[in-house]
This record gives C-alpha cells, sequence and structure tokens, in this order.
C-alpha cells in the first residue's frame, strides 16, 4: 500500500447555494474501491483499507472520491449523504475493471454495450440510458473517459451534471 | 517375458534376417553357373541435371536423372514417378530418363522419380524434383523490388512511372502481354524500348498519367504470361495534386464488408503484408504476401491490427515474451468493445514505403496484432471488460486499423510508456502472455518491451506523422477519394499547429463549454459532442435535429493554436433513407455525454471524427517525447 495521498477542498455548486464538498484523493497500489450502488459500509471498507479520512461538512451535499489506480487512471465516486455511491466517473489511459466499478450494474452495462455495438457498424462513444442506469464512455487510445450514475440514487438536489 | 520397445524390435529384424536365410537356401541354389544375388547387394544412386542454374523445373522444362547402379548382374533399373498425371518420363533407359513438367500448372508441386532395380524390385530409389508454376511480378524500379507483390501507387496528373515486369520459370526470353485497365482516357502504357504492349519480351514499360484529371482516377496495369494466363497487376491512382510514392488512396466507400455500409469511415486498399524474414530455403525467393483492402485509416489509435480472415496464408510469428508464452495484445475501443489477438511481426509495404524484414533485416519488421475469429483459449476479463468481441469483419466493418494517430505505440502518451515498466511497476491490461493453449479468464496483464509494442506503422516506415486529405463533401455522397500521406515536412502556409496535453488532447470551446478532452478521430464516424440537441428515434447514437442546424466551435491547443470550426448537423434519419448506400456524410453529428460540461471539470469531449476531414487537410505528428525531454513540439500535434 502506498501512502501517499492528498486531500483537499473541493466546492461544487449545488442548487443555488454553494456547498463545501470534500475531495478525497487517493493513490492506490490495489485495485480497492467503491462500487456504484455501492453502501457507505464499503465505502468505509475502503476508506479503512486506504488509511484515507474523508470529511463531510453538509448533510446535503455530497462527498467526492479520487482515486488512482495503479495504472494512472483516475476514478470519482460520488457519494450520497447516506453514504451510497451514486455516480462514478474515469479518465485516464486505461479502462477500469468495469466488473469491480459497477458492481451489481455491471451485468446490465454489459448487456447494453454488446447489444448495441451489434446494432451498428462504426465507432462512436458509448450512450447507454436505461432506468436505474445512465452510462457514457468517449475518448481514445490511451484516453479514455466515462461516467455512470444511477438516476434514482441521485441525492436531492443533485443533478447529473455533477458526476463528471 | 517381456520386451522393452528396443528389444521387441531387435527381435523381429532377427526373425526377418532368419527367414531371408531360410529363402536363400531355397532359391538361390550353388554349384556352378551364374549366381543370382538378391538383397542388399545392389545399390542404386539417383543424380538431377536441371537446366542451366535452376534447382526447380518451371513449366514444360526437363531435368535428367541418372542411376548409377551396382548391380552384379548389370540390369539397371525401370522408372515410375508421381503424382502420375503431372508431368512425363521420357527417353528411359535402364540408367537414365528425363522427366518433362506440365506446360502449365497453378502451383509449385514436388515431383517424385522412382529408380526400381530390375535384378530385385524390392530396391527402390526415390529422388525428388520441385516444379515451379511461372510467376509474374511486378516492381517500380527503385522504390520496390519485383519479390515482393507491389502495393497500389499514386502520381500526379501529367507524370510517369516506370514499371518492371519479372517472370520466373517462363524461360529465357519470357513473352507478356501489358494491358491498362480502363484502356483510354486514363493514361497510357508504353515499352521502353517501344514496339507493342502484346505478347512483347519487354519487361520494362513506362506509365504515363493523363496531362490533367479532374478528381482522383485508378487505372489498373497488369501483365500477363503469354505461355499460361498467370498474371500481375497492380493499381495507380492518378491525383491533380498531391500523388507519391510516400502516398496511399483512402476510399470512403462503405468498407469491405458485402451488404454492409459503414459510413464515415476512410479505407485503405492494396496494403501488402508479408511473413517477415527470408523464406525458406530452397524456395524461390518470394516471402509469403498477401495484399489486404478494406483496413480502416484511424488517427484515434496506434498500430496496424489485422483480421486474420484477411490473410488467410500468412502466418505471423507470434512475438513471446522470456518464458517463451505468446504476447497477446488488448485494443478497447472507448465504446467497451475490443480487439484481442497475439502481437505478431509482419512486413508491411504501402505505396513505396515499407516496414520490411525482407529488405532491411529482421529489426524493421513491424509489431502487428492479428484476430483471429477463433479465440485461442479465453479472453482475460480485464480486456473484455463486459464488452463485444469485433473479431470479425462484419462486427469491424473492417478487414483491420491501421492506427496512424499521434503516437509511437499502442502503450505511449506524451513520452511515457504504460506497458515497459518504465513509468509504473503494474501492467495495464493491454499485454498478456500465455501458453499456446490460450489465456484464461483470470489471467492478469504482463509487461511488454518497447520494440515488442504494436507500434504506429507511420514510425515503422520511418515518418513522423501523417496527412490525411479528403474532399468536401455536400451533404450526402454515395462515396468519396482522398490521399494518406506518410510523412510530412513542416505543415502547409494556412495551416496551424495544435499543440497537445498530455493526454493527447486539445480543448474545443462550444455551446459556453469547455470540453477539454477533446481529439481528431477520423476513425470515428460522425463529430460527438454534448448538446441538446434531439437525438434519432432509429439512429440513435446520432443527433436528428427537425432541420439542418449550423453551429459553431472553437479549437484551442493545449500551449498554441486557436481556431473557429464551422460545421453543421443534419437529421441522421433522413440522410440515411433518403441516400441509401451512401458512405460519406459531412453533417453527422452524435451526442456524447449529456447536460452541461460549462465547468470544464470532468470528462467533456468533442471528438471530431470523420466529417471534420472532409474538405480539410489534417496533419497528424508522432510523439518524439521521452520521459526526460519533452515539449509541446516534441510530443503529438495537431495541424490543419
Amino acid at each position: 500500500m502506498k501512502t501517499s495521498r492528498q486531500g483537499k477542498i473541493h466546492y461544487v455548486r449545488v442548487g443555488e447555494k454553494w456547498t463545501g464538498v470534500v475531495l478525497v484523493i487517493l493513490v492506490l497500489s490495489s485495485h480497492g474501491f467503491a462500487v456504484l450502488g455501492g453502501t457507505s459500509e464499503s465505502v468505509q471498507a475502503d476508506q479503512v483499507q486506504m488509511k484515507a479520512r474523508l470529511k463531510s461538512t453538509q448533510a446535503d451535499s455530497y462527498a467526492v472520491h479520487e482515486i488512482t489506480v495503479p495504472t494512472g487512471t483516475v476514478i470519482r465516486e460520488y457519494v450520497s449523504p447516506a453514504g451510497q455511491v451514486f455516480g462514478v466517473t474515469w479518465q485516464g489511459p486505461f479502462v477500469p475493471e468495469m466488473r469491480q466499478l459497477l458492481g451489481s450494474y455491471f451485468q446490465r452495462y454489459s448487456v447494453a454495450a454488446k447489444a448495441q455495438r451489434e446494432s451498428r457498424v462504426g465507432r462512436q462513444p458509448l450512450n447507454i440510458h436505461e432506468p436505474g442506469l445512465v452510462l457514457q464512455t468517449s475518448g481514445h487510445m490511451r484516453a479514455y473517459f466515462g461516467r455512470a450514475y444511477d438516476p434514482e440514487l441521485l441525492p436531492a438536489g443533485v443533478s447529473a451534471d455533477d458526476v463528471q | 517375458m517381456t520386451f522393452s520397445r528396443g528389444a521387441r524390435a531387435a527381435h523381429a529384424v532377427a526373425i526377418i534376417f532368419s527367414l531371408t536365410g531360410l529363402m536363400c537356401l531355397a532359391a538361390c541354389g550353388g554349384g556352378g553357373g551364374p549366381v543370382t544375388l538378391i538383397g542388399a547387394s545392389v545399390t542404386i544412386q539417383l543424380t538431377p541435371t536441371f537446366p542451366g542454374s535452376t534447382t526447380s523445373l518451371g513449366p514444360g522444362a526437363s531435368a535428367n536423372i541418372q542411376a548409377t547402379v551396382f548391380d552384379p548382374n548389370n540390369k539397371g533399373v525401370t522408372w515410375s514417378f508421381s503424382p502420375p498425371t503431372f508431368g512425363a518420363l521420357s527417353d528411359p533407359t535402364s540408367t537414365s530418363v528425363t522427366y518433362t513438367a506440365p506446360a502449365s500448372f497453378p502451383a509449385a508441386t514436388t515431383v517424385t522419380i522412382l529408380a526400381t532395380s530390375i535384378t530385385n524390385p524390392n530396391v527402390i530409389r526415390s529422388i525428388q524434383i520441385p516444379t515451379s508454376p511461372i510467376t509474374v511480378s511486378l516492381a517500380v524500379p527503385g522504390i520496390s523490388t519485383p519479390l515482393i507483390p507491389l502495393s497500389d501507387q499514386t502520381i500526379n496528373q501529367g507524370g510517369t512511372l516506370d514499371i518492371q515486369a519479372l517472370i520466373a520459370n517462363g524461360g529465357v526470353f519470357p513473352v507478356l502481354t501489358w494491358t491498362l485497365a480502363p484502356p483510354t482516357g486514363a493514361g497510357s502504357l508504353s515499352p521502353s524500348g517501344g514496339g507493342s504492349l502484346v505478347n512483347t519480351t519487354s519487361t520494362f514499360v513506362t506509365y504515363a498519367a493523363p496531362a490533367t484529371v479532374s478528381s482522383p482516377t485508378t487505372v489498373t496495369v497488369t501483365a500477363t504470361s503469354a505461355d499460361s494466363d498467370v498474371s500481375a497487376s497492380f493499381r495507380i491512382t492518378v491525383f491533380p495534386s498531391g500523388g507519391g510514392s510516400n502516398v496511399a488512396v483512402i476510399s470512403v466507400n462503405g468498407g469491405p464488408v458485402p451488404g454492409q455500409v459503414y459510413k464515415n469511415g476512410a479505407f485503405i486498399n492494396g496494403v501488402t503484408i508479408c511473413n517477415p524474414g527470408q523464406p525458406p530455403a530452397g524456395a524461390f525467393p518470394f516471402p509469403v504476401c498477401q495484399t489486404v483492402n478494406g483496413i480502416l485509416v484511424d488517427t484515434g489509435s496506434y498500430g496496424l491490427r489485422i483480421l486474420q480472415s484477411a490473410i488467410p496464408s500468412l502466418k505471423l510469428p507470434s512475438l513471446t515474451n522470456a518464458d517463451g508464452n505468446i504476447l497477446e495484445n488488448c485494443y478497447a475501443f472507448p465504446d467497451g468493445s475490443y480487439l484481442w489477438g497475439p502481437a505478431a511481426t509482419a512486413d508491411v509495404y504501402v505505396g513505396g514505403l515499407n516496414a520490411s524484414s525482407f529488405i532491411n533485416g529482421p529489426s524493421a519488421a513491424v509489431p502487428v496484432q492479428v484476430i483471429s475469429s477463433r479465440i485461442n483459449g479465453g479472453v482475460p476479463d480485464s480486456c473484455s471488460n463486459g464488452g463485444a468481441n469485433l473479431n470479425t469483419p462484419e462486427q469491424l466493418g473492417a478487414n483491420g486499423i491501421l492506427g496512424v494517430g499521434p503516437e509511437p505505440t499502442d502503450c505511449t502518451l506524451a513520452g511515457v510508456n504504460f506497458c515497459d515498466g518504465s513509468a509504473q511497476a503494474v501492467p495495464p491490461n493491454v499485454y498478456y502472455a500465455c501458453p499456446t493453449s490460450g489465456c484464461l479468464p483470470a489471467d492478469s496483464p504482463v509487461l511488454a518491451n518497447r520494440l515488442q509494442q504494436v507500434t504506429n506503422p507511420a514510425r515503422a516506415f520511418n515518418a513522423n506523422g501523417v496527412v490525411i486529405n479528403l474532399p468536401a463533401v455536400s451533404g450526402a455522397e454515395s462515396s468519396v477519394n482522398g490521399t494518406l500521406t506518410f510523412g510530412f515536412f513542416g505543415v502547409a502556409p494556412g495551416a496551424t499547429i495544435y499543440t497537445l496535453d498530455a493526454n493527447a488532447n486539445f480543448t474545443t470551446v462550444f455551446n459556453g463549454q469547455n470540453l477539454t478532452r477533446s481529439f481528431i478521430d477520423s476513425g470515428s464516424n460522425a463529430l460527438f459532442f454534448p448538446d441538446s440537441v434531439p437525438v434519432c428515434d432509429d439512429n440513435t447514437q446520432f443527433f436528428c435535429p427537425p432541420a439542418l442546424t449550423n453551429l459553431s466551435a472553437s479549437n484551442q491547443g493545449a500551449t498554441q493554436g486557436e481556431n473557429v470550426i464551422d460545421f453543421a448537423v443534419d437529421n441522421a434519419d433522413n440522410l440515411f433513407s433518403t441516400n441509401p448506400g451512401f458512405a460519406a456524410f459531412s453533417t453527422l453529428a452524435g451526442p456524447s455525454g449529456t447536460g452541461s460540461c460549462a465547468s470544464g471539470a470532468g470528462a467533456c469531449t468533442f471528438d471530431w471524427g470523420l466529417p471534420f476531414f472532409y474538405g480539410r487537410t489534417v496533419y497528424t505528428k508522432i510523439d518524439t517525447c521521452s520521459p526526460d525531454i519533452c515539449s509541446p513540439l516534441f510530443a503529438g500535434w495537431w495541424a490543419y
């Protein structure tokens, strides 16, 4: 386990007021991170494993864990006040392990991604819009981006645009 | 009593010897008169004589075979051959025969000549006579060798191209016929020594392009051996300007898959791929090669990836790691699909360029990815990652991908090599090492050294990058042709360089959004960006505005370059239904992400796909950074 880590306050605008959100940046030597839809227990388990500190200053905002996996891709987890991961994003030179990132949403992602690919020829970003799962990807070789969230898990006052 | 295998064999030999002794007692007789000796006392030695200095027979050619027979009865041999309908024996004597190959045959065949002792028919000696069909091959003197199938060439209007034919196994003065298709209106052929193009011994001709062409015009030059229907041909495309030995034609033509129209894909044809190295000893020195059409030109990736189905005659040698395991390669597309298959070395020829170990020694071969429709073992989960395997032409929409983006290998970014252990110890999900039985789903990636990484073919051709030039498209066209140029000296006046950030991206400002992860990608079918334009009902990956919509965006290089791009978006459902079978669409666009990217903090992207290239000359310069030395102009950049 690398000990290199840092934390900084990151502000995001929610509704009409500025809300403090803690952005915890972690550099991990393992691939461990919380998954979409995971509970506060999984987040806390990660925190313990990462020896990371997480501060939450507002009950009506959300926290962002920023994790750099050893191969350089940055993963952000968006955690509701109730401690649930309602969104994840990734950007970096390699696609993260989707099964680990998406947890119980992985199978739906896989079915939808394959179905879109089989229905058309050509190359374009992936856009999955289903009840309970929005997933979008783009990028090119060695620079991949994506985000996934469950619209039904968005905390009050938080917009899908915040997951980015 | 038990025998080991060796002891059992020795026992069997002993029994045979005993039987031979008994037979001799019965048949050999004794006393006076001639003694008829049987068995080991007869020996035959065969010596072939080929015409000239050849070691194999061409069509209609003959070899003499002499038998040196040690036979106390002096009776010599009888002759036979196999396969029995392939050629003929003539002038047989007890010690010699002439074998003549068929007048024409399609493939190299080895003939076995058998000499059977007359004294003892159990004594048979054989010799193998290789035969080689007439082969015709073409070259452009100075830029290619006739030992390699000639790739497609490009020249400019008013230009000329010298062409040489090599006819192997066609006799001392082989006769051939040159043809040009179409025969008129697309330039002319003339033998270098004058005379006829038909039934000529001229192996050198000159192609003269038309003085002017209004659009790229392609002709096919064919040389046919008069003694057989064997021929060789290649294509020349005449451009108003921009042709040359480092230039290949690219076509937005719907792609190579029958029944499938690949929209906004630029394909290169006539790429010659060969097994690397020298041909097997004894073979005529033609490497095994195949010319492949329909490879997608992709500035969004790095490296040549080829479907095995496009090169069925080739067995490109897989690269192996230190343990002797096969180095497997994984290419993850941004949409979650992937290509899986071994990294292998190939000799590659495009136009007058080559990455050829046959010509330049072993290190000149280029690592490519070979994708088979039949997966050996399994694909590691960290490669498949839930996505679709695009390992057939139907799924890929192409026979391969020519990744000519701004990085030298598929594991580099701004001077950092992610796969060789220099930047990080943990291998990313790009290379795997597996035994010949294949990988398993749980297998983890491995490190791969720089020289084994799938390499940008432009880099393998020692070019600094590529230039893509496609004509303007007004709405929709059935197909368009343009050029892919390997290597350039500076950019044309009026072109601007846009430097890239550490992720090989620049920024596009569009509709108040700072899209900091933007890029130019000839492999994307459309322009993709976040906007509120409605998506289509049928083709949900594209936008369907109620009417043609004019938009504007600004590209900003990481450290230099800024320019406003005006573009238009049309209704994709309508475009496709009113232009069935068309391949080129300049107003095709689609969504990338949703909602606002105003803060620019996230993964906000403007993907400038192929429509961006229509009517532009776009330069892609390959990153030459090292981890220690990197400046924006050393790094990769775009210019247009």
